[in-house]
């Protein structure tokens, strides 16, 4: 599975990435990711790639990411030539566009109002991704292994996996 | 140790501990900095130290090493120029322990002033160089590196790119490591006090090490042409490369080379006499592509194959694939708009210090002119307050020389506290010997900001920005809180005065820290008043990313304000206030 997150720098790309990353390298799969650090975090454009599955390399050409996932709808389009025709967009806020299938979630105003804070928005961005691919994430186990990490918002998590939103 | 999801950084200091390194040496700087405090995350109880700069930290590490210890030091590419001094020279006396130099290429550049490529200088002071494609690959050619530099007695250099450092990758760590490795100094003033005629002696030494060097690393690599193309590769390139293979299976063979230098002869004309042509994928300069001799067979940079600026990308690849083999492109169906207008640029952070520091330094001298320097405060570029960036601690020299040809014009230079530490003191120095009326804005965060909040010399307490100005000779020194702007102004106002009374440099402190690392608010949000005319001063010129136009007003995200109340300051119409 091919993955493109992307957002701005301080929404929290990087911790998504390495979440959705170390999940699935604990799930057993090979993994490889790509972060951008430095100046790209002060605000800007940022995005990561991950790719679960053998590989020797994170990189990921034009038209062959399984999934988009997006912290800021408003940064959808400037990923969009990863995506395949086939590909899934989970994003913050709303986008529409294109022949993919697109999951929209209101994260950072669910986790303003409900979970302490839009820092955890991330947390239910995760669990969106895990109920859309059970096949890969097997949400039972995700849930417990994720459950060790103390700094995540268990409940955001379970409110992204379960709800629709 | 276990399995764990490992950035690259990580791996290789894992690598450092693994093959008995007793010290590391580093200089912050993006995408290297992440490998000291690894290393000190991983053997805590071996010695790390962040240098003041990276020719320090290469002379300290080089030093161990030849005292007979394991040391390493790791910096960024452009911290290797200022390293480059002892490289050149260490390369010629060698080592009797072992030394590895990490240095991390930025392609792209990301985060860097070029994209110059760490293996050429390895080529030009003849060490051996590795040069890793992936963690894991990092992780043993970190490791290999420490071997060959134990073995033969030379130092080693490890160039991983951005690529490799700042990639995560599914790792088993082992759980040997070899126990740190101490030596005496033995004392050979002919090698490690070499004159011009011993160094004759050791250079022919050296060029006779590398091609033993390279003998034994390719020892085991066996040429068998299968297919009638090869595609050689190195680095991040050959893991973007393998991952495409089937695309040329069967047409090409597939090499990996793993040090691009020194190579052994035989093995380039064996490659070059088995294939009718050959493709070679590196970054960022073509070194591996010039090593071939029969050069109308073999495409790459030079024959525009693949190209010669920027980062290799699995879309570049598949290109010079393309080219290389004469296919024509996939169609693939691309949903995405031809053109996406340009992301949002990079800011200062809200409540950043630096950010209302520029801002006093415009309003005291708007004709000035604002040499700048390398950190966060690069950034000031946005407000319009730096209008030179060449290199670590080169604000204050071209100030000293900009002032010298534009002698009407105030000259206001601004350099961070790590910086002015790394290399602003001896450019102070020559300012203040010279005459020079300048004024030195230090802009004083208490950390390393843009590479992830290293520690800062003054932050322990053994010496302190002032002490360190009183020494220089400078008499003109005023520390001030930039979020007071009205007295920031004063503050500058006065040291251009006191520059050009006593011509000689005057110092404002701009002392603030760093709000992202303290996480501190200074205080509640302001409030908006009625009466905003949409000048734009708040959110565009002082940009402060808290502040938003919404078509009628502007309006302050409470979550990410600080509460730095500059806001109330720079707004012309007083429509911003404090909300008491
Ligand atoms: S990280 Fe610190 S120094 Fe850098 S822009 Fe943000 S507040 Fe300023
Ligand atoms: S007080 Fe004003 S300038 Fe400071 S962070 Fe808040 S909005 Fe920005
Ligand atoms: S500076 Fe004052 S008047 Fe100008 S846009 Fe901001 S709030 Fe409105």
């Amino acid at each position: 599975m091919r993955c493109v997150i992307c957002g701005r720098g301080g929404q929290g790309v990087i911790t998504l990435n390495y979440l959705l990353g170390n999940l699935a390298s604990a799930l057993g799969y090979e993994t490889i990711s790509a972060e951008t650090h430095g100046m790209a975090m002060r605000g800007g454009s940022v995005y990561t790639t991950l790719k679960i599955g053998k590989a020797m390399s994170a990189s990921i050409g034009a038209g062959e990411a399984d999934l988009l996932l997006s912290t800021d709808s408003g940064e959808v389009e400037r990923c969009l030539r990863f995506l395949s025709e086939k590909g899934v967009i989970i994003t913050d806020g709303f986008y529409e566009g294109g022949p993919f299938e697109i999951i929209n979630v209101d994260a950072g105003k669910a986790a303003a109002g409900k979970f302490g804070g839009v820092m955890h928005a991330g947390a239910i961005l995760l669990g969106k991704t895990i109920a859309r691919f059970p096949e890969i994430f097997h949400p039972e186990k995700s849930v417990r292994i994720l459950a060790q990490n103390k700094k995540l918002n268990q409940q955001a998590l379970l409110f992204g996996l379960g709800s629709d939103l | 140790m276990g399995r764990g999801f490992f950035l690259g950084n990580e791996l290789m200091a894992y690598a450092a501990k693994a093959a008995g390194a007793s010290s590391f040496y580093a200089y912050p700087g993006t995408p290297s900095s992440e490998i000291l405090s690894s290393f000190q995350k991983y053997a805590p109880e071996r010695y790390a130290q962040w240098a003041l700069n990276e020719k320090l930290a290469l002379e300290l590490a080089a030093a161990a090493a030849i005292s007979g210890s394991v040391s390493a030091c790791a910096m960024k590419q452009v911290g290797l120029n200022v390293a480059a001094d002892p490289l050149f020279s260490v390369a010629y006396t060698g080592v009797s322990g072992a030394l590895a130099i990490i240095s991390a290429d930025d392609p792209g550049p990301h985060s860097s002033q070029t994209e110059q490529d760490s293996r050429m200088y390895a080529y030009a002071a003849k060490i051996p160089v590795t040069d890793p494609a992936n963690p894991a690959d990092a992780f043993r050619l970190t490791k290999k590196a420490f071997e060959i530099s134990k073995k033969y007695g030379v130092p080693v250099m490890v160039r991983p790119v951005m690529r490799v450092c700042h990639s995560r990758q599914s790792f088993d760590l082992p759980e040997e490591t070899e126990a740190p490795r101490h030596g005496r100094f033995v004392k050979d003033p002919s090698r490690w006090a070499a004159t011009p005629k011993h160094r004759a002696a050791l250079h022919i030494k050296l060029t006779e090490k590398l091609k033993e060097i390279a003998e034994d690393f390719y020892s085991e690599l066996e040429i068998k042409p299968k297919a009638p193309f090869a595609v050689v590769a190195c680095g991040y390139p050959a893991a973007v490369c393998a991952d495409m293979k089937d695309r040329f299976e069967g047409s090409a063979d597939f090499i990996k080379l793993d040090m691009p230098y020194p190579i052994p002869e035989g093995l380039i004309s064996k490659i070059e006499n088995s294939y009718e042509k050959i493709l070679v994928l590196e970054e960022t300069f073509p070194l591996l592509e010039r090593s071939f001799v029969t050069r109308n067979r073999v495409y790459g940079k030079d024959t525009g194959t693949v190209p010669s600026a920027g980062e290799f990308t699995a879309d570049s690849c598949e290109n010079a694939l393309n080219l290389f083999m004469e296919k024509k492109p996939e169609n693939k169906k691309i949903y995405a708009p031809a053109e996406t207008a340009p992301g949002p640029k990079p800011r200062l952070c809200a409540g950043c210090g630096h950010r209302s520091a520029f801002f006093a330094i415009k309003r005291a001298a708007p004709s000035g002119i604002y040499p700048g320097d390398i950190g966060c405060y690069t950034l000031g570029t946005n407000l319009k307050a730096v209008d030179t960036c060449i290199c670590m601690g080169a604000s204050i020299t071209f100030a000293e020389s900009l002032k010298r040809e534009n002698p009407e014009k105030p000259v206001i230079c601004t350099i961070g506290d790590s910086t002015f530490f790394h290399t602003g003191i001896p450019a102070l120095l020559n300012a203040k010997i010279n005459g020079s009326p300048i004024a030195v804005a230090i802009l004083d965060n208490a950390t390393t900001a843009m590479t992830g909040f290293q520690p800062v010399p003054h932050a322990e307490g053994h010496i302190t920005i002032e002490q360190t100005l009183k020494g220089l000779g400078i008499n003109s020194v005023t520390v001030i809180d930039p979020y007071d702007i009205k007295a920031s102004v004063a503050a500058v106002k006065a040291a251009i005065a006191a520059a050009k009374e006593e011509n000689c440099p005057a110092v404002v402190i701009f002392r603030r820290e760093c709000v992202t690392k303290t996480k501190m608010k200074a205080g509640k949000p302001p409030k908006v008043n009625p009466g905003c005319t949409d000048c734009g001063m708040c959110y565009e010129v002082f940009e402060c990313p808290a502040i938003t136009f919404n078509g009628e007003t502007v309006e302050i995200d409470g979550a990410s304000c600080n509460g730095c109340l500059c806001c109330v300051e720079v707004c012309p119409r007083g429509v911003i206030a404090e909300d008491k």
